[in-house]
């Protein structure tokens, strides 16, 4: 019966009404950071080493490592077909497109020898606004802009701003995505290590290995492993941020501890250590915020700025 | 000209089963070890590290049998590629062994130049508490396996 009644009210989140505007700003976030990770990732040195192809889930599929043309082509493809989701313009086609062009690159990237995590969320998000289908443009769109331009009729709906189940869902999944990510993550930890993650001088090895493994000594990874302390303090950070995490999705007064936290503890790593976690760290902003408030905001704070030739005299 | 409609707002009927089997594949994939990305385990620096470091290296060796270390960072995000492959490197049959040798030899060779004869593949082990200023003590070294024009054979 609890089970039950825990269901009924999970369902009841997810579920829920949001404005069409929160999607909306899912959908050009999420593909923004798509089309610049396709223009800044080198894909193209896997693709030179076509003997180290060992095919990671459905890379199967491949016969051999895709070519540097085919690479290239993907490449152009998934930025243009990216921009243009980002734009809501034909999205139908358009998003699956920058989606496929993505789970193949990464897909060659992850049969080189090791999977890599840090496009991963940001790639589950893709698809559950994948799956979202065309309610995703139905606000902050170039579509019927760009249709007027063109002379063909528009298909505006009722409502300017329509707010329902429809545009939520697909928001409030891929919030327990990130949730459940970082979750999961502190569980990990905790299933294999135990408190020892925290109480041992296991962060220190990490920093002292990762630092020697560069052809230049790290000085921020060398200042924290030096200090018994310190090492503790941001071992009990993140394994704290980590495990507490879907609180967020409860109490969202917490998303300004727990989100600010999530993108230091990646800053950190990628100034310690040298590992790219930009693309999960964009993806909880970018799903975090409530990006029609703050548009509000903006909007409001630039009306409330005299224009220049309305200085008080 | 406009074309007014309305839409439902209420959610599609596939999204209910849709979000439980994603979330499922989700929770399900950690606790099983599965790693199908997108996916993931999550067992990212999960287990505990010891004072004790090992890892592998590479050296190129020119006609005359002269070494120079080589560095496999022109893989994306460093080289990750050669100390994974390397852990399971003696797993894989010959052919596949051939094959990876062969290509890390040739990438040798495109960045070190043509006098690139053969790559040493060294097993290195060392104290990380062991310190001399900003580096660990010099690794202990142990050649493990040579990469020629042949293909791979144990050192």
């Amino acid at each position: 019966m609890r089970a039950e009644t825990l269901l009924r009210r999970a369902d009841g989140w997810v579920f829920s009404a949001e404005d069409a505007r929160r999607l909306a700003a899912l959908r050009i976030g999420l593909c923004l950071l798509l089309a610049l990770r396709f223009a800044i990732t080198d894909y193209g040195t896997v693709a030179r080493e076509p003997g180290l192809f060992q095919p990671h889930f459905y890379m199967h599929l491949f016969a051999r490592m895709p070519s540097p043309e085919v690479v290239t082509t993907l490449q152009v493809c998934g930025i243009v077909t990216a921009l243009a989701a980002a734009a809501g313009l034909a999205l139908r086609i358009s998003l699956p497109l920058a989606v496929g062009c993505s789970l193949v690159l990464n897909g060659m990237l992850n049969s080189a020898g090791r999977v890599i995590v840090g496009d991963a969320v940001l790639t589950l998000s893709l698809l559950v606004l994948l799956a979202g289908g065309a309610a995703a443009c139905e606000a902050w769109s170039l579509r019927d802009p760009v249709r007027r331009a063109l002379g063909a009729p528009t298909s505006s709906v009722v409502s300017r701003t329509p707010t329902g189940a429809r545009y939520g869902w697909p928001v409030r999944t891929t919030m327990v995505v990130i949730a459940l990510a970082y979750f999961f993550a502190g569980v990990q930890k905790w299933r294999y290590s135990g408190l020892p993650w925290v109480t041992s001088d296991n962060l220190r090895w990490i920093l002292y290995a990762s630092s020697d493994s560069h052809s230049h000594p790290n000085s921020l990874a060398l200042f924290v492993a030096d200090r018994p302390v310190l090492v503790h303090l941001f071992a009990a950070g993140s394994l704290l941020l980590e495990t507490f995490f879907p609180l967020v999705l409860f109490v969202p007064r917490l998303r300004w501890l727990f989100v600010p936290g999530a993108v230091s503890m990646h800053l950190g790593i990628g100034l310690a250590m040298g590992l790219d976690y930009s693309a999960l760290a964009a993806t909880v902003v970018i799903v975090f915020v409530d990006w029609p408030v703050v548009v509000a905001w903006v909007r409001r704070s630039a009306a409330t700025v005299p224009a220049p030739g309305a200085a008080p005299r | 000209m406009s074309v007014s409609r309305a839409v439902s707002t209420a959610a599609p009927r596939f999204a209910r089963p849709f979000v439980a089997l994603f979330l499922t594949a989700l929770v399900v994939c950690p606790l099983a070890g599965l790693n199908p990305w997108p996916f993931s385990n999550w067992e990212l620096f999960s287990r505990l590290r010891s004072d004790r470091a090992a890892t592998w290296a590479a050296a190129a060796v020119d006609p005359a049998g002269r070494e120079r270390g080589y560095r496999f960072q022109s893989f994306p995000r460093g080289h990750r590629g050669f100390e994974v492959t390397m852990t399971h490197f003696s797993e894989h049959s010959a052919t596949e062994r051939d094959a990876i040798c062969g290509a890390w030899l040739r990438s040798a060779s495109e960045q070190l130049g043509p006098s690139t004869r053969l790559l040493r593949i060294y097993h290195l082990t060392w104290l990380l508490s062991d310190r001399r200023g900003d580096r660990a003590a010099p690794p202990d070294r142990t050649l493990a396996w040579i990469c020629s024009e042949k293909g791979a054979r144990a050192g």
